[in-house]
């Protein structure tokens, strides 16, 4: 098993650097409603109510910072990028997805009491956005140092093929449609709107149960296929994100971060369907070469 | 690293198909190690070396690239 799709060793000093940065600065946004004087320029020609004429990019750089830096500090190549590191990023990438989206259901069941929890519970979609890079960090870093004499540590287990992925195909399907069809016929909805919650956490219970079931056949190779596919889907995600905050203001960027909540668990389930579709098609049309 | 996997294959007449059942892996796998994509692991190696009766190094060769 190797990693690819790594930043260079240089970018982790960088990544920390960015990091720090970005969460001072975000820090100073949220709670001290602190704003770079003059950075941003004239968005709209006429101001309302709600927005005025200039809009300010000092938490939109916030954000850069913090994702940006995070993702240095994440991925950058080790010194010793061995066959051992890519098991570890295995593990660390498997534990965070996990992780995080099993305390983002159940907080999201929670969420009338989260949101009661002083500046927390406000700003719960803003902290959510890093979360999955910083379960990351920590667990990679642990498994790097701590065990650091005997390397133990157990292969990621998945959920057996049967009933698991057609429960969690059939849960996405479910939890998709009614949010659609809502989404469609309404403009604006409110999280209030029962069905519409409860389509959603169906969905994304469904994604989660997905992508940690085995496939049909599974060896080491689909392993490795995994691995990239997490890396990418977490890649892609944070690029989706980073270009909505530079194109998506207010109510509209709200949309977004409730999006990059599952965006990661979709963009992996489609590059591993992809992945497979794409060999299924390769040993179809090309029997395996001499003496097929 | 290179390998000469479907040589192998060609002289004892099996397909990717039949050696993918012996070893129980995939048979994207076997295409991915033939084609250069894939690294097996040591125990899948020897395993394969074992199933054409050679030694791991007269089917798996190291490559100068190996050691940069």
């Amino acid at each position: 098993m190797k990693s690819k799709y790594l930043f260079p060793t240089s970018c982790l000093g960088l990544g920390y650097f960015l990091a720090i940065a970005g969460f001072i600065l975000g820090y100073l946004t949220i709670f001290k409603n602190y704003e770079i004087p003059g950075f941003g320029f004239n968005l709209r020609e006429k101001g309302n109510f709600i927005n005025g004429t200039f809009e300010n990019f000092t938490n939109e750089l916030a954000v850069f910072f913090v994702i940006i830096g995070l993702l240095f500090v994440a991925f950058s190549r080790d010194k010793k990028e061995d066959e051992l590191m890519a098991r570890l990023r295995l593990n660390s990438l498997y534990w965070s997805v996990m992780i995080y989206y099993i305390i983002y259901n159940f907080g999201f069941l929670l969420i009338n009491t989260i949101e009661e929890i002083p500046l927390i519970g406000e700003h719960l979609h803003e902290l959510n956005i890093f979360t999955p890079l910083l379960i990351f960090i920590i667990r990679f870093f642990y498994l790097k140092h701590a065990r650091s004499d005997h390397f133990l540590f157990n292969e990621p287990r998945f959920l057996a093929n049967k009933p698991f992925r057609l429960i969690g195909v059939a849960l996405t399907c479910i939890g998709i449609i009614p949010m659609v069809i809502i989404a469609c016929t309404e403009q604006i909805f409110s999280s209030d709107d029962l069905i519409f919650t409860i389509a959603y956490f169906i969905m994304v219970f469904g994604l989660l149960i997905w992508s940690f079931s085995k496939n049909k056949i599974e060896d080491e190779g689909t392993m490795q296929q995994r691995l990239e596919s997490l890396q990418l889907s977490v890649y892609f995600n944070y690029l989706v994100l980073l270009a909505a905050t530079l194109l998506f203001y207010s109510l509209g960027y709200l949309f977004v971060l409730m999006f990059a909540q599952f965006s990661l668990l979709l963009f992996f389930v489609i590059r591993m369907e992809y992945v497979r579709y794409s060999n299924t098609k390769i040993l179809n049309t090309f029997e395996g070469g001499i003496g097929a | 690293m290179k390998n000469n996997l479907r040589v192998q294959r060609a002289i004892k007449e099996i397909t990717q198909a039949e050696l993918a059942g012996l070893i129980n892996v995939s048979r994207q796998t076997i295409n991915t190690i033939e084609s250069g994509k894939y690294v097996p692991s040591t125990v899948l190696a020897l395993k394969i070396a074992r199933i054409f009766g050679k030694p791991v190094e007269e089917i798996f060769e190291l490559e100068e690239i190996d050691f940069s």
